[in-house]
Formats: structure tokens, sequence, C-alpha cells
């Protein structure tokens, strides 16, 4: 009994960090309920995780002290912010007057297929232990490394060679996320390890469908979410316990905070785009490489920018951002020795030339993801067929931004694939489904964007 | 209309397709559900098996493992041995399963077969190693092992 407390005390924590965090970058702004709701998680897990990493600098493990000072200090921004707050009765029931307006059955059928979604992702996360290879031998060893002996001074497990299969130099998001439920537990329950993922996947929903419902209808956008969240793939390792669907759910909020900054250039989007994308960072390599996509993104989207100062302004102030978050992961992970992967080292010309005969075999296994229903779905025929009768979509600056992200995103992924040390038929089998869902949801909005411009109901006008 | 009607078509599809994929006795999301009501035992029994192994029959020291009657070149074989030292070395730390010397780098279960060594007194001091547990290839999914303590 006692523990469901102190799990309930873990998600406060939580909702308090987002709630600040979504205060601080909404203030006085009109956003859409779903929206806040998904900063408010991606906030409130990243900066938790992120916390729980800086204490750990300090020399501070992961208990149940560091989470009361924790809430203690969000608590008091928290009840300055809110104290004038009231429930948002009227503007709750019409949002739900507003999803349950004809066409009723529809968005009706839609929401409890979201909300059995979300089902199946609580019960696969809190009702079974680490099982998946990747989820014990990775996150789960470092998440007990981090909550039994810290991480200052550097224990003895990120140099041990002989444990060099869970890759010592992974960084460590999701493994502070779980010590943090064993710290406030007070003991090591790796079923109950698993309780930020089923949040962050709700996040990651109310995420998809508050973009999709800035340009489209309600039902629409209910659609949207539910081929993005529900895809085999998603909800195979959402609650699984590896990093896959963490990493997706930041790399997607940057995204959309880097169109949110093209379409209506407010400071907060590049910021929350930097913010989001050093979380990205810190939760698998991946990351750093999809966060200096967006970083490059940033700069490009000065050319032929009438305002181009402030373009470039921002640009930089969202490159600040990233540098500063994941610079003490980078200084403290220095010494780490890379045993195997170590991508960037890889990543040469020479090396490229020598794996061209690669090519195809990569070619093949992507276009068979592409086709692979029992996987994904129709998400990725109905992107190609929209793009292909919506061309003229991608003259819109929008589109076209989160077009490139995502060609980026593919290319990025195929040098990986083409320059890896591992045999590539097998890390293809392994671990191509699980790459090709972190670009999943961004599918899933430029869908939403070129189904906007198909229906007719304008987005919201530029500003810049 | 027909402006409307064409995207509305596609998302329709797309989400009777979800639906479809989702809710087959294929789907690992049907299979999900399914495991949860027939309870976790029913995929978890490797691992349960070697979590109880190693928590409750030897539950202090370190653990030098071996593997007898094993043919590497067998897929399942060369499983079984990275299935024992992965999971072994998650579910006892801060305790640790040996098949070598610590300094060789073990990438991933290729090398788990590829490094083992054997232990020697002067090694066994080195490591701390309490225990030594010699695995036999399983049966109809059952663990054999032979356990010795040492001291």
């Amino acid at each position: 009994m006692m523990d469901w407390v102190w799990l309930v005390f873990y998600l406060l924590v939580i909702l308090t960090l987002g709630m600040v965090g979504a205060k601080l970058f909404t203030w006085k702004e009109e956003c859409l309920f779903s929206e806040t709701l998904s900063l408010v998680v991606m906030l409130g897990t990243g900066s938790l995780g992120y916390l729980l990493f800086l204490l750990g600098l300090l020399g501070v493990r992961p208990t149940r002290w560091s989470f009361v000072v924790l809430f203690v200090v969000t608590m008091i921004p928290c009840l300055l912010f809110f104290r004038n707050w009231k429930i948002p009765i009227n503007e709750l029931r019409s949002g739900l007057l507003h999803i349950t307006r004809l066409p009723f059955i529809v968005s009706t059928a839609l929401f409890i297929l979201l909300l059995i979604f979300q089902g199946i992702v609580l019960v696969h996360a809190l009702g079974s232990h680490l099982y998946e290879w990747d989820a014990f031998s990775i996150w789960g060893l470092k998440a007990k490394v981090i909550v039994l002996k810290g991480i200052m001074p550097c224990p003895d497990y990120f140099g041990d060679l002989s444990l060099g299969y869970s890759h010592l130099d992974y960084p460590l998001m999701v493994p502070f996320l779980m010590a943090g439920v064993y710290g406030v537990l007070g003991h090591i329950d790796d079923q109950m390890a698993k309780l930020s993922l089923p949040v962050i996947y709700f996040g990651m929903m109310c995420l998809v469908f508050a973009f999709s419902k800035r340009r489209l209808p309600t039902p629409a956008a209910l659609t949207i979410t539910a081929i993005v969240m529900g895809t085999p793939v998603m909800l195979r390792w959402a609650g699984s316990g590896n990093a896959d669907v963490p990493l997706t759910a930041f790399y997607t909020a940057s995204v959309v905070y880097l169109l949110d900054w093209e379409e209506h250039s407010k400071w907060r989007s590049c910021v929350l785009c930097g913010m989001l994308s050093g979380f990205a960072a810190f939760t698998k390599n991946e990351g750093l490489a999809l966060g200096a996509i967006n970083c490059l993104v940033m700069f490009l989207l000065t050319i032929r920018s009438q305002f181009w100062r402030r373009r470039l302004s921002g640009a930089v102030l969202c490159v600040a951002t990233f540098m500063i978050l994941i610079l003490p992961w980078l200084i403290w992970s220095n010494d780490i020795p890379r045993t195997m992967e170590n991508y960037p080292t890889h990543l040469r010309f020479s090396e490229i030339i020598k794996n061209v005969s690669r090519i195809p075999i990569i070619l093949t296994e992507f276009v068979s993801q592409v086709v692979s229903i029992w996987q994904y779905g129709l998400i990725w025929p109905i992107l190609i067929v929209s793009a292909i009768i919506r061309w003229r979509a991608f003259c819109d600056r929008t589109t076209l931004t989160a077009c490139s992200l995502f060609l980026l995103h593919l290319v990025t992924y195929f040098l990986i694939f083409l320059v890896t040390p591992w045999d590539v038929r097998e890390l293809l089998s392994v671990a191509l489904d699980r790459l090709v869902l972190h670009i999943l949801p961004v599918g899933g909005l430029l869908i939403a964007l070129l189904f906007s411009s198909w229906i007719k109901k304008t987005a919201p006008q530029t500003s810049v | 209309m027909l402006v409307t009607a064409v995207p509305s078509l596609l998302l329709a599809t797309a989400v009777l397709c979800i639906c479809v994929v989702n809710f087959h006795p294929k789907a690992r999301s049907y299979r999900i559900g399914l495991f949860l009501l027939q309870g976790p035992e029913v995929v978890l029994t490797p691992y349960e098996q070697l979590d109880n192994l190693f928590n409750n029959q030897m539950p202090s020291g370190n653990i030098w493992v071996q593997f007898e009657g094993f043919r590497p070149e067998l897929k399942e074989h060369k499983g079984f041995m990275a299935e024992v030292y992965f999971r072994g070395n998650y579910v006892i730390y801060p305790r640790r399963i040996y098949v070598s010397d610590s300094s060789p780098v073990v990438n991933d279960g290729k090398e788990v077969v590829k490094k083992r060594t054997l232990l020697t007194p002067a090694l066994s001091e080195k490591l701390g190693i309490h225990w030594i547990a010699v695995f036999s290839p399983p049966q109809h999914g059952r663990i054999r092992v032979k356990v010795r303590r040492l001291r």
C-alpha cells in the first residue's frame, strides 16, 4: 500500500515540474488544453530525469529525500503561479462537447480507441518485469547502478569492459527515471520501474492530437492520433522499458516547436525546441544526431527569410539551450570507454565507400518496413499517397520544413546502417523497427500538414 | 464533396487497418493483453528460473559460470549462454557473474562464448568468486545446472 503512495508522489513530482515548466513557457499564451497537457508531461518527465542527473553530479543519489527537495522547490513557484487558479471546468466541458459534437459516433469511437491503446501501454508497463533484452541489460542495469552507487564518483560499472554489451556510454534519461522510482520506493522493483513510460506515451498522444487539432477538424485530428499512437510497433515498445518511445516523444515535441517557430516565430518555441532536443540527446545517442539536425534546420530557416535577424537569433538561442543541456552529460561521459559503436568515428567517407555494397540490403529492409502493415498499419502508404496527390503543399514553408526534417532523419539512419561495425543484416533485423519508430510521429505530423492543405482548413497565419 | 471524401476515406481505412492489426490474434498488442490475463509467468518462465537460481541458490558473492556440452555453432545454445550472462549480471548486480577475467571486452552474445576461460585459484581469489554454476543445455525449457560453493 505504501508503495502506491510513493508512486503517486513520484507522479506528483513529474506533474509539479511539468506544470511549472508549462506555465513558464505558455505565460499569457492561448494554448489548447491537449497542448498544455503534452507540455506538462514532456517537461515534467524530461526535467525530472535531467535534474536527477544534475543532483547525481553533486553526489546525490535518487532517494525519497531528493524527491522531497525537488517537490518542495517546485511547489513554491507552483503556488505562486496557480494562486488564483481554478479548475477550468467550462473549458473542459466545452472541450469535451467539442470532441463529442457531430460526428458524435466517430469522435467517441476514436476517443475510446485511444483510451484502449493507453490501457494496453499502461498494463504492459506495470504488469510485467523488464524482460526485453535491451530493457534489462542496458537500461535496467544502469538504473540499478545509479540507485545503488550514484554517478559521482563514477562507479566501476562505467569502465567495466566485460559489461560492454550494456553500452556503457549510452545516455541516462531512462535509467534516471527508473532509478527515481527505486529511490522513492526505497527498494528495487523492476515492474514499477516503467511508471514514467505510460505517462510519456500519454504526453505524445496529446502532442500529436494538439498539432493536428490546430489544423484539422476534431475527428480527423483524433484519427491521425490513432493511426500514429496505435501502430503495433509503437504499442509493442511503449511499455517495454526501452528508451525508444521516450526518445520519440522528446524528438517529436522538439520538431513540433521547431515548426511552431517557423510558423509563429515565438521565442519560447526555439527555447523549447533546444530544450526538448537536449532531452532527446540525453535519452539515446540517436537523439544527439537528431538534435544536431534540428539546430541545422533552425539555421537553414534564416535563408530567404524577410526577418532573418530574428530567425538567426532564434537559431542561436536554440543551439545555446541545446548545448547547455547536453554539455554536462558530454563532459561526464567523456572518459567512458566506447567499446564498439562510436558512430562519429565511423562516419568517414572511406568507410562509406567501403560499405557501398550494403546499400541494396539496407534499401530493401527500409522498403519492407514501409509496406509492413502488421507493424505500421497504413501510415506510410497514406503519407506517400497524400504527398504525391498534395505535392503542391510542399510550397508551404512549414510543410517543407517538416518534410526536410523527415528526410534528414531517414538519411541519418541510413548512414548509421552503412557504417555500423555490427553485422548489418543482424542489426537491421533487431533494430530497424525501433529506429523507424523514432520517425513515426513526425510522419503523422506531416500527414496532418498535407491533409490540412487538402481539406482547405487554413493553417494559422504565419507572422514571419 | 470529393475534396473531403477522399482524405476521410483514407483516414477511415487507416483506422480500420490499425484495429485489425492490433486486435488480431497474431498481433503483439493482442498477445500483451492475453499474457496479462493468463499471468505474466507464461512469458517470463525462463527468466524466473534464472532469477531464482542466481538470487536464491547463490545469494552471496560473485559467481563463475561454466557451460558444458554446449555447441556454440547452434543458435539456441549461443543465445542461452548470452542470456545467462546478460540476465545474471542484471539480476544480481552489484554482485557479478564472470565467464572470464574482467578485462576482456564483451560486446555481444558471441563474445560471451568466445572469451570464456578456465577458473584458476588465483583468478577466483582476484574476482571474489563464491559460487561456480555449471550449466548444461536446457531440456524442454528447463534449465539444468550444478551449483558448487567455493567459500
